[in-house]
């Protein structure tokens, strides 16, 4: 497959070959006159129809199911939320009968195509060592029955604009998961994670309760900026992360405001920092922690292909500039980082409208952040 | 590229006359390498001509008595061989062996040796390969879903040896991004017929060429 980075550059053209003439080939595949359907009698008689394995819908056995809750505990928390104060009593409801509505099973991502995998491989080049990593975490999720997968807790460790946020969305979407933010730079309390006690007149659940309240059961938690977290009351949920990020620990997550325990073991937490040595020891063990660094040469010049097809897919405007970026125009932006680069383009884009243009040119570009001319005199 | 038997040459009275000439062992041994044009696969022709040619070019009385043996192809290695002690020829004939080691069998690209059922090998490039290894993986998929153990060896998903597989499933729309190839350690019905289907439509393209 495709994701080993061992491939030498000849195997990979070869490989490429092949999957473009095999591509070529089913496509040209007639289609099937007969309906699509067989009888059974068709079958092999040693061959049970579908219906009989289990979850036989269509939809429902294309994903592995786990179960996030236990009935009966669900059951005692709703009769005991209906004795509560009526104040009290509005969102501790409201979010006990959205759980029983969903129901206790819920979906457990599976690794995406291998096709996808090697586009965001190639538009994050720099991020490879983690690429290699999630993908060998696929291929072993994908040797067991169901292909249940789960990213164990990721850090990524960069300088600022590298890419590591736009990373967790992309592979995010890679996953099909949704994904939750958690600003860890503004999180200046437990609340927001864990939930607030419903005897409080402002008490509601937690964040990671309403990452958890909905067909999915491995949703991506992106903790922001890590190394950035307020310790201004020195509660900053720091020690029931602890507990989360351990599937031994978190298999029981209670909510502070419904307190019904739940599975939050299947949680994928992907954090993003600047700096680690400002984490805590505990912390930074639970997590595989990967440098990344600024893309450079052959890297450099994906990365500001990769932003500049994100921004023509984001932006209106942006559609109206041809497909293939001119190449002195990307030389003068590799080297910058991705936000830097983004902020460029962007600005070259603008550039070049104002002087009539459609394309751009290297004048358009920007100087670099901080590569202006130094003023002569004497330094204070 | 053939050799009359004769030699014409100029008569005292001006008219052309043909002398019959034996023809040496070595002009011998080229006639029936020109005759074995047709073992040649079409990819290597290219090379097999210029092997004859440089043959031709540095034919000289002293080697009249080479005879070169072989002219076929087998196992993906072309077989011209010689066992005169004469460096020249045992070069030229060394490197058109290593050319056609490295050169597609079937379009004269740039390939490499391959595998293939029944443990023959080619020399193919990686679009002439693709049918061939996609049959190989289909059958070998189809063989692991009849004995039930699927994801006990590989999961189409993933496993590198199914790749082909994966990718022209994805390309008719028959597998989409959120789908499994397998289910229990076998193929969906549905996705079983379909990979038959498949497979009888690539023998047919490796049979026809088409």
């Amino acid at each position: 497959m495709s994701g080993c980075s061992a491939m030498s550059l000849g195997a990979r053209q070869d490989l490429a070959l092949q999957i473009a003439a095999v591509r070529e080939l089913a496509a040209r595949m007639p289609p099937v006159e007969e309906a699509n359907e067989q009888p059974d009698d068709l079958l092999p008689p040693h061959r049970a129809p579908d219906s009989d394995l289990p979850g036989s819908s269509v939809n429902e056995r294309t994903w592995p199911h786990r179960t996030l809750f236990v009935e009966e505990e669900l059951q005692q928390r709703l009769e005991w939320a209906r004795g509560l104060r009526p104040d009290a009593a509005g969102n501790v409801l409201r979010a006990l009968e959205r759980a029983r509505e969903l129901g206790a099973e819920r979906r457990i991502a599976v690794p995406g195509s291998s096709k996808d995998f090697d586009q965001l491989r190639a538009s994050f080049p720099h991020f490879g060592e983690v690429c290699d990593f999630v993908w060998r975490r696929a291929v072993l999720a994908g040797s067991a029955g169901d292909c249940a997968f789960r990213i164990p807790p990721i850090l990524l460790n960069g300088p600022p604009g590298v890419g590591k946020t736009e990373f967790a969305q992309r592979l995010a979407g890679w996953l099909g998961t949704p994904m939750t933010r958690v600003d860890m730079g503004g999180l200046d309390t437990s609340f927001k994670l864990t939930g607030l006690d419903s005897g409080y007149s402002t008490g509601r659940p937690g964040a990671i309760w309403d990452a958890l309240q909905g067909p999915w059961m491995s949703p991506v938690v992106l903790l922001d900026e890590l190394d950035k977290r307020s310790n201004s009351t020195g509660d900053s949920g720091v020690a029931f992360l602890l507990a989360l990020l351990e599937p031994s620990t978190a298999t029981r997550f209670e909510d502070s405001c419904l307190g019904l325990a739940i599975n939050a073991s299947w949680i994928q937490w992907i954090a993003t920092s600047n700096d680690t040595s400002s984490i805590d020891t505990a912390m930074l063990t639970r997590f595989r922690v990967f440098n990344i660094n600024e893309p450079t040469g052959d890297e450099g010049r994906a990365v500001v292909e990769s932003v500049f097809n994100a921004l023509r897919n984001r932006e209106a405007w942006a559609q109206a500039f041809p497909e293939q970026l001119p190449g002195h125009v990307t030389r003068q932006l590799v080297g910058r980082s991705a936000r830097e680069v983004r902020q460029a383009l962007e600005e070259a884009c603008a550039n070049a409208v104002i002087c009539g243009r459609r394309e751009l040119q290297p004048g358009d570009v920007p100087p670099r952040p901080g590569t202006g001319r130094k003023r002569m005199g004497f330094t204070p | 590229m053939t050799i009359s038997d004769g030699i014409q040459s100029t008569g005292t009275d001006g008219t052309a006359t043909e002398k019959p000439v034996a023809l040496t062992p070595f002009h011998q041994s080229l006639e029936r390498l020109n005759s074995r044009v047709e073992w040649i696969p079409t990819g290597w022709q290219a090379l097999y001509a210029e092997l004859r040619l440089r043959l031709y070019a540095v034919f000289c009385e002293g080697r009249e008595p080479i005879v070169f043996l072989g002219g076929y192809e087998e196992d993906g290695h072309l077989f011209v061989e010689t066992h005169a002690p004469d460096f020249v020829v045992q070069g030229i004939l060394r490197k058109a062996r290593a050319k056609a080691a490295c050169t597609c069998m079937e379009c004269g690209q740039p390939g490499k040796r391959r595998e293939l059922e029944d443990w023959r090998e080619m020399v193919l490039c990686g679009t002439c390969s693709a049918p061939r290894l996609l049959q190989l993986q289909i059958q070998r998929l189809l063989a692991l879903d009849q004995c039930g153990t699927l994801h006990d060896a590989c999961d189409p998903l993933m496993h590198p040896d199914a790749r082909l597989v994966r990718e022209a499933a994805e390309a008719c729309g028959q597998v989409r991004k959120e789908h499994r190839l397998v289910l229990a350690g076998k193929l969906s019905n549905e996705l079983r017929e379909w990979v038959k289907r498949l497979l009888a439509h690539v023998q047919f393209r490796i049979v026809t060429g088409h």
